[in-house]
């Protein structure tokens, strides 16, 4: 309400923040926390062995990861706090007063964690001692790791803030009931991830003898990641409040298909069944994997990554912190002052500063830019034009009225009779643009 | 309405610190990677004919890509601090100027894209297809020289609630508010000087790994480049001074700011007897870190001081007229402080936030 209203182009904002944060999720979980330990791991083969095909290999790796996690990485970390900005002003400002220390520590620790990369990557060569250039490497794979241990205090906190919102407190917001099994469940995914990622590489970095041992190798990440994911993932739903829960078959599927994932803990048991299965295939193989099998892998662990960010970032919703904030910017507490004034008037930049005769559609768009926008578009992504455009003035607004009750995901309509009026004769007019357009 | 109704994590004063600390570690390393890209450019230009240079150019931008990996994680903490101390205004510009803000992703990511590719490619790729190899280098360059652009631009625009409140684009607040330009002139130089600092001290250390004549030569380049960026500051300088928004010169900046152009010229003097053959780098190193830090409050201070003035107090005019002592001492401590601070602002943490001239409602 107190800041300038944006909306990214074409796929509007939440797809904005959500392709940022997974190409960031996904770099930062494959090519730094578990990729820290696959070049780790190979390089002490290496030196254990004497084989030094494998400290080569191991370099290679190394440097294709550095790259990529100090350019997209690095950026797009950055991203996700550029773009919350533009799209949560309002839920970003409150989370950083929240988890200011948080964020501060986990500063220091991300400059230590790209000194240790640096430092790793950069002196490769520089060492006579290998095992103190090694030394460097659990350095980085310790840090690398305490990133996590940080931020996923905070991403636990937006969806289950659990003592926080009795006492404010940070340690409470920090330590909430799903910070443990959330950081239980990411360490599979980044071993296992890290792991496909080395095997995909390893087409360009090995020659095939080498390849198969990469393979068998980073079969035992796999191994490894199966008991975490299983854990971390069955406790993680465990823990979940019940209204979260069922909100779970949506976000995996959306609201359409949501009757198909019913049941969110079977798909957990047949992932760890398949990575089980090809960790124990994998193991006892002496030629490498077929190329395609390994893109599958990969491809499969960012889908299964991305579920997961999918249904969290989903399951959270109404809010973008639980009891205290909705989605769309508006404080819970605020609810009866606004529904009293309209929001308009509270609106700091919204054109409209009422609904006045003549100028409703007007208004009815800056309470879409205040309410909506900040998780649909108009003809994009999750575009209301395509869900309530040309409908009936009437039909919408009645539904705006219970659409909290009608789909929990969504928080109420906040603001006055004549506000609602002027919000579903402004959407009402969508999908008539759109065929206007199209007629033309 | 607002969303500040928490309290702040941090007392003010101690994120205003922690903010000004924190931007000079970042920006240091800025400098150290813009300067860098473009001296390397440099040497690599001259060494077409000069097989040291172009063996220096190498070297050079192998440094650059470990410093903007520091620069990028250093910048971490003042976005974070800033983001708590001046939350309305700084998101409020942020938001004003979104696509250009958001800009800075794709730019900074291409640009460290081809700068790590024009420095692995000084590896044989510059043999093979030097104009090529060249052009990736200077690209990564172009794309450095927009960034602080968008920064300065934004910085400049928080600073005015007035002209937020019109809803400038990217181009409109650029060319018209603040001195964005005067600005950017004064970080290409310093970065330049720091680089050329910098490039004195690493190479021409005592376990460079240069050989003799190469590192004399290349202590020279640098301790050429710093001298003469430096020396330009003297312009640059007053002229960021006199385009300063009205209100911005107060008598604690002017100290600072005095305190920094003589330690500045200090450096200078031995910057100029190294080129004489009597090595004064280290001390002419600790006198920039004195201006440095200077500059870096004086430059926090003319921010608390355009925050706290009133929103039409917007122009040269009544800092020149300051300058030259014709302003009332109210000028000087800042006209109207608090007048207009928490309108429209009602929670507390707000008000501590953010006593800046309220954005009038567009």
């Amino acid at each position: 309400m107190d800041f300038p209203y944006f909306e990214f182009p074409l796929i509007g904002n939440r797809w904005l923040i959500a392709l940022i944060a997974s190409l960031h999720v996904v770099i930062n979980h494959s090519a730094a926390i578990g990729g820290s330990l696959v070049v780790v791991l190979a390089e002490r083969r290496g030196l254990l062995t004497g084989d030094a095909r494998w400290d080569r290999l191991a370099y290679k790796l190394a440097f294709a990861f550095f790259i990529l996690t100090t350019t997209l990485g690095a950026l797009t970390g950055v991203g996700i706090w550029f773009s919350v900005m533009v799209s949560q002003p309002a839920g970003l400002a409150a989370l950083l007063r929240i988890f200011f220390w948080a964020w501060f520590l986990e500063w220091i620790v991300f400059v230590v964690e790209v000194a240790m990369v640096l430092a790793y990557f950069l002196s490769w060569h520089a060492f006579t001692d290998r095992r103190k250039h090694l030394a460097l490497g659990w350095a980085y794979v310790g840090t690398s790791f305490l990133t996590m241990v940080i931020v996923t205090g905070i991403l636990g906190a937006m969806l289950t803030p659990g003592q926080w919102l009795v006492d404010r407190g940070f340690w409470g917001a920090f330590f909430n009931p799903t910070y443990l099994p959330q950081l239980i469940l990411r360490s599979g995914l980044a071993l296992a991830l890290a792991a496909a990622l080395a095997q995909l590489l390893g087409r360009w970095f090995a020659t095939p003898d080498l390849r198969a041992e990469l393979d068998r190798f980073c079969a035992r990440f796999h191994l490894a990641a199966v008991p975490l994911l299983a854990v971390g993932g069955l406790w993680y739903l465990a823990v979940l409040p019940e209204q979260v829960k069922r909100l779970i078959p949506a976000a995996l599927l959306t609201t359409r298909y949501a009757a198909w994932a019913q049941h969110a803990w079977l798909w957990q048991v047949a992932t760890c069944l398949a990575l089980a299965g090809l960790g124990v295939w994998g193991l006892r193989r002496t030629r490498p994997w077929p190329a395609p099998l390994v893109l599958a892998v990969f491809i499969g662990l960012v889908g299964t990554l991305g579920a997961f960010e999918r249904v969290r970032e989903f399951v959270r919703k109404p809010y973008i912190i639980p009891g205290y904030m909705y989605a769309n910017g508006i404080r819970v507490a605020d609810v009866p002052m606004l529904a009293r004034d309209g929001v308009l008037k509270h609106a700091r930049w919204a054109g409209e500063p009422a609904v006045v005769p003549g100028r409703e559609r007007q208004a009815g768009r800056a309470v879409y830019e205040l309410q909506c926008a900040a998780c649909h578009t108009l003809e994009g992504p999750n575009g209301l034009g395509p869900k309530v455009g040309g409908m009936p003035q009437a039909a919408i607004a009645g539904f705006i009225g219970v659409q909290h009750q009608v789909h929990p995901f969504m928080p109420p309509f906040v603001g006055t009779e004549a506000e609602k009026l002027a919000l579903a004769d402004y959407l009402a007019s969508l999908r008539a643009a759109a065929t206007r357009e199209a007629t033309r | 309405m607002t969303p500040l109704d928490l309290p702040l994590p941090i007392p003010l004063a101690a994120a205003k610190f922690l903010l000004v600390a924190a931007f000079l570690l970042h920006i240091v390393f800025v400098n150290l990677m813009v300067g860098g890209t473009l001296v390397a450019l440099h040497a690599h230009w001259r060494g077409r004919r000069d097989p040291v240079m172009l063996d220096f150019a190498a070297r050079l931008i192998s440094t650059v890509t470990v410093h903007k990996s520091l620069a990028v994680v250093l910048g971490v903490a003042p976005l974070l601090l800033i983001s708590v101390a001046y939350t309305v205004p700084f998101y409020t510009s942020s938001l004003l100027i979104a696509p250009a803000w958001l800009s800075v992703l794709w730019l900074v990511t291409l640009a460290f894209g081809l700068l790590y590719a024009y420095k692995y490619g000084f590896d044989g790729w510059h043999r093979r297809q030097p104009r090529l190899h060249a052009t990736t280098g200077v690209l990564g360059g172009l794309c450095l020289l927009v960034i602080p652009l968008i920064y300065l631009t934004n910085t400049q625009l928080m600073l005015d609630a007035g002209a937020m409140a019109r809803r400038p684009g990217f181009f409109q607040a650029m060319l018209g508010v603040g001195n964005v330009f005067p600005r950017y002139l004064h970080f290409l130089l310093a970065s330049l000087a720091v680089t050329g600092f910098w490039v004195t001290l690493w190479w021409g250390r005592a376990g460079s790994p240069l050989t003799p004549a190469a590192r004399g030569q290349v202590v020279r380049f640098g301790a050429r480049w710093a001298l003469a960026a430096t020396g330009l500051q003297f312009i640059a300088g007053p002229i960021v001074l006199f385009t300063l928004p009205a209100g911005g010169l107060t008598g604690p900046v002017a100290l600072f700011l005095a305190v920094g152009v003589v330690s500045g010229l200090g450096a200078i003097f031995m910057i100029a007897d190294t080129l004489r053959g009597t090595e004064r780098m280290g001390r002419a190193a600790a006198l920039l870190v004195v201006t440095i830090v200077c500059m870096g409050t004086a430059r926090h201070l003319i921010r608390e001081a355009l925050l706290q003035r009133p929103t039409d107090a917007w122009g040269p005019g009544p800092t020149i007229a300051r300058i030259a002592g014709v302003g009332s001492v109210d000028d000087f401590v800042g006209r109207g402080r608090g007048d207009h601070g928490d309108a429209g602002l009602e929670a507390p943490g707000a008000a501590q936030a953010y006593r800046g001239g309220a954005i009038p409602r567009p």
